[in-house]
């Protein structure tokens, strides 16, 4: 019996314990999910070679591949956030605000003479609540994240708005200059912070039981439930981090801008989008990465820093960044 | 035999919805180390005792035993820490997780405490290689997406998860109804192994040479009512389909 | 054209690789070849005309004293940090002159700090650089040139106010929330128009379709409002759309001298607008950045002109247009002289 159903079972193809290693690179290469997850690596090699070829001397240099991981380290964090809520099939469109928010509350502690650290964490707390309501009314009223999250993008921002007045506070600190120009063997402090996000997230998503039930409700949210995970808790959860993640972002922001802003960043939103989407994880939830789209994030800093540097007008700039996403796209959904 | 007690026994359970008496007082009940088969027309109230037993409905009325004390469950959580497992039609296998994470889905091994548990990969794949080896269920690679499997790799799979957590009772709802002729063949040796491990097996089923193939008690239900409940070596097709169209009256 | 454009930066970029590998790294004490500048400049994002007429400015002065400019714009409306990274890809290339109009007074600080390190020059337009934060990042501003807002908003609170009559209602429609600029204006206004009445200022986020819809509502609660003043042309548009839909005759004053607004004066929808000279300022900031480059002494600050636009010189200001027409009244009337155009070398 044993024997019989070995036999029919395995499909001639998937016969993987005998495959040698060229046959398995055959497999890998074949199989669409590995070029989702690679793609943008293969992107991100190919932007710096093109810039590099064509202008050595300026993009080449350490003074800017230190501005493009200065550049990418916020956009990397909110990406990271935004990869925890797309992974469940969502998608947290408030991000811009809800950092402007957690920056205003930032500032208004500065000002009041707050030590730095309480200035971190009431900003991050404040970017944690707006992702718990987030999650709360999505989980809990069942309502859709598209709405719930663009109605909270203007919640948040009037908020911000009027808790500061309108007015940007500044932030002059010496220890949040020395975090914004300073690095360490040529990292830049604020990107050493950005990566020790991804790394911790890359945990969370692939060694913990939440990270198994965040892929499984975005795989297949009644098959979840069936097998007894709450698909609320896991929700609210998913948009607590991305909140969370946002308000810790506008420490790092104030950091590089000197002050805190009232008006919401709207690039943060689409660049964390863009993020996810050529970092491989899936719109419809259930698969993706943590590195695909920090990868992604420091790929559209490099293309908008290579086409500054080469000097490509700034309309065309515009023309070329959206290209380049809607392009990537295309290519990584060529499976569904 | 007599001593020993059902797996599972329900008695006399009713549930309605609004005017509609979806089930009227039904009594049955399943012996370990049996293939127990619920059969009956579309509408005749199949769905809805399972639906009682896993714990997706509460009954209005009657009481079901286990292993034969009364146990009361709200919810398919509740149900399924007596030992009751359900492998469902549709709702089963996440299809971006590889096997071993499906098997192990919300009961994941981990090592470490408190809030820095990690999970332990490799202990989980050995014991999902065990699960699946148990029941003589060969998989190429338990570390391959589940997508990748077909019909009846998927359901053998969803039936050693249910198979494979200690339970005592499990409930398949047309396991084969998706599959060729080959992948049904496999389901039901897998099913006949199951059995053979002293399991009690529910199974709801339209076809009757499968039925009559695998199980050894069979209940007939027509319009929300226990119709006969047959021994499976002493019927025929003839005589189920006389019960299920009424044309032949079980009872009395 | 763009590509060609684009082919010769490509050259250009080769070409001074090769200069830096033969030595020439930092620049300038002494007096350079106007051909051999190399001007960037980072304004604000290009969706309003005011700074499309500042980078036209730039180019077309570039284009006449032949030095090479490069003019990037934020990546997105108010994306302060996208602006602050555009300037620090610029700031590792071999330009001589920066010319930098923040989005907000604090977020090119650092940018600045790190040029400042490398001894080139920053030339601050349009919006100042907020000193106290500029020199915590350690940074210098060889020369501001800007609009005083305060006194542009002034002149035409006093000039409707004279047209009007005393102790009248003018309604205010302002910019962005927390808007700087926006602020400069209405208070400038409130201050020239003495002993008016004011209805808001509402905000309307320099939109057109807002200041239409504020307007609007305004109106409807205030039957005796004699006048508007809105803090740009963009609103003022809007705001002469709601007053000729309600049948009204009262004056509305803009801000800022762009093209649609001037067509509109002349057509009388907007009854005056305060020009500002947007080409004049990118003008200022090439022309600082070759005197600096030149070794010469750049005036530390220059508050550039504007100029009340209404029925009586409107005709003038239609056909005063910049080579490229996007901004007609390119210069102001009269006999204004550029205090940094007579301090250029020709060589």
């Amino acid at each position: 019996m044993k024997k019989i159903s070995k036999k029919s079972t395995a499909p001639s193809s998937e016969g993987a314990v005998d495959l040698n290693f060229l046959g398995r690179v055959r497999s890998k290469i074949q199989d669409p999910f590995f070029w989702s997850d690679w793609l943008v690596v293969v992107a991100f090699v190919f932007v710096i070679a093109f810039f590099g070829a064509i202008a050595p001397a300026e993009f080449l240099t350490l003074w800017n591949l230190n501005n493009i991981l200065v550049a990418a380290s916020i956009p990397a964090i909110i990406a990271v956030g935004q990869t925890f809520t797309v992974l469940t099939a969502g998608i947290d469109l408030s991000v811009s605000s809800t950092m402007t928010f957690g920056a205003v509350t930032f500032g208004l502690a500065f000002t009041n003479g707050w030590p730095l650290w309480q200035c971190v964490l009431i900003g991050t707390i404040a970017g944690t609540f707006v992702g718990l309501l987030n999650g709360l009314i999505i989980a809990k009223r069942k309502i859709n994240d598209f709405i719930v999250t663009l109605g909270m993008l203007s919640v948040a921002s009037g908020a911000a708005l009027v808790l500061s007045d309108g007015k940007p506070r500044q932030v002059i600190s010496e220890s949040l200059a020395t975090l914004a120009i300073g690095d360490k063997a040529n990292i830049p402090y604020l990107m050493m912070v950005a990566f020790v996000i991804v790394v911790v997230a890359h945990f969370v998503l692939f060694h913990t039981r939440f990270g198994t039930h965040v892929f499984a409700v975005g795989g297949d949210p009644e098959s979840a439930r069936a097998m007894g995970i709450s698909v609320v808790k896991i929700k609210v959860a998913v948009y607590v981090i991305s909140g969370a993640l946002a308000g810790f972002a506008a420490t790092l922001a104030i950091s590089r801008i000197g002050s805190a802003e009232p008006a919401a960043n709207t690039s943060i939103l689409l660049n964390s989008v863009a993020a996810v989407v050529l970092g491989g994880v899936s719109l419809f939830g259930g698969r993706g990465t943590i590195f695909g789209p920090f990868i992604a994030a420091l790929l559209l800093q490099s293309l908008s820093n290579g086409l500054t540097v080469i000097g490509v007008a700034a309309y065309y700039q515009y023309l070329s960044i959206g290209l380049v996403v809607i392009l990537s796209a295309a290519l990584v959904r060529t499976d569904k | 035999m007599t001593t020993k007690p059902y797996a599972i026994e329900c008695v006399n359970i009713k549930k309605a919805f609004g005017s509609v008496d979806a089930l009227k007082g039904v009594s049955m009940f399943a012996k370990p180390g049996e293939v127990t088969a619920i059969i009956g027309d579309n509408g005749a109230g199949k769905s809805t005792l399972i639906k009682c037993i896993s714990g997706v409905y509460n009954s209005d009325e009657g009481e079901i035993k286990i292993n034969g004390e009364v146990v009361e469950f709200v919810n398919p959580e509740e149900s399924r820490s007596f030992g009751i497992e359900t492998v469902y039609q549709t709702l089963s296998l996440i299809e971006d997780l590889s096997i071993w994470q499906n098997l192990f889905l919300n009961r994941e091994i981990t090592k470490g405490f408190g809030p820095f548990k990690i999970l332990n990969k490799s202990k989980m794949k050995e014991e999902a290689t065990k699960m699946l080896k148990n029941l003589d269920v060969y998989i190429p690679s338990i570390k391959s997406r589940t997508r990748r499997l077909s019909g009846g790799q998927r359901q053998a799979v969803a039936i050693c998860r249910a198979a494979g957590w200690g339970s005592s009772v499990v409930i398949m709802d047309e396991p084969t109804a998706a599959l060729g002729v080959r992948e049904t063949a496999k389901v039901e040796d897998l099913i006949k192994r199951m059995k053979a491990q002293g399991l009690a097996i529910l199974l709801i089923s339209h076809n009757f040479d499968q039925v009559l193939r695998l199980s050894d008690q069979i209940w007939v239900m027509r319009q929300g009512d226990v119709m006969a409940g047959l021994r499976s070596k002493d019927t025929s097709g003839d005589e189920l389909v006389a019960l299920i169209t009424g044309a032949k009256s079980g009872k009395g | 054209m763009k590509l060609n454009r684009f082919v010769k930066v490509a050259l250009v970029a080769v070409a001074s690789s090769s200069l830096l590998i033969a030595g020439t790294t930092t620049s300038t004490a002494a007096t350079k070849k106007l051909k051999s500048i190399r001007v960037a400049a980072v304004v604000k994002g290009l969706d309003n005309p005011f700074f499309i007429g500042i980078k036209e400015g730039i180019e077309e002065t570039a284009l006449k004293y032949g030095v090479y400019a490069n003019v990037q714009a934020a990546p997105g409306l108010n994306d302060d940090i996208g602006q602050a990274n555009k300037l620090d890809s610029l700031a590792g290339q071999n330009y001589d002159c920066y010319i930098v109009i923040p989005i907000s007074s604090n977020n090119l600080s650092q940018a600045i700090g790190k040029i400042t390190k490398k001894k080139k020059t920053v030339i601050n337009i349009d919006s100042p650089v907020d000193a106290a934060s500029l020199k915590a990042a350690g940074g210098k501003i060889t020369s501001f040139a800007g609009t005083d807002n305060f006194a542009a908003g002034k002149a035409g609170g006093e000039k409707m106010v004279a047209a009007i009559g005393a102790g009248k209602k003018i309604g205010l429609i302002a910019g962005l929330a927390g808007n700087v600029t926006s602020a400069a204006r209405v208070d400038g206004f409130k201050a020239g128009a003495v002993g008016a009445t004011f209805v808001g200022p509402v905000n309307a986020d320099w939109d057109t379709t807002k200041a239409l819809d504020a307007a609007n509502a305004m109106i409807t609660a205030n039957k005796d409002l004699a006048g508007f003043f809105a803090a740009n042309d963009q609103m003022a548009q809007g705001v002469g759309k709601a007053i000729k839909a309600a049948g009204l005759k009262i004056p509305v004053y803009g801000v800022d001298g762009i093209a649609d607004a001037l067509n509109e004066v002349k057509a009388g929808s907007i009854t005056a607008t305060i020009s500002q000279y947007p080409y004049v300022m990118g003008q200022m900031g090439v022309e600082a950045c070759i005197i600096a480059a030149q070794g010469g002494k750049v005036p530390a600050q220059t508050i550039t002109p504007y100029y009340i636009i209404d029925s009586a010189n409107i005709t003038a200001a239609l056909t005063n247009k910049s080579t490229r027409g996007y901004f007609p009244n390119q210069t102001p009337p009269g006999t204004y002289t550029n205090p940094y155009t007579k301090l250029i070398k020709k060589n």
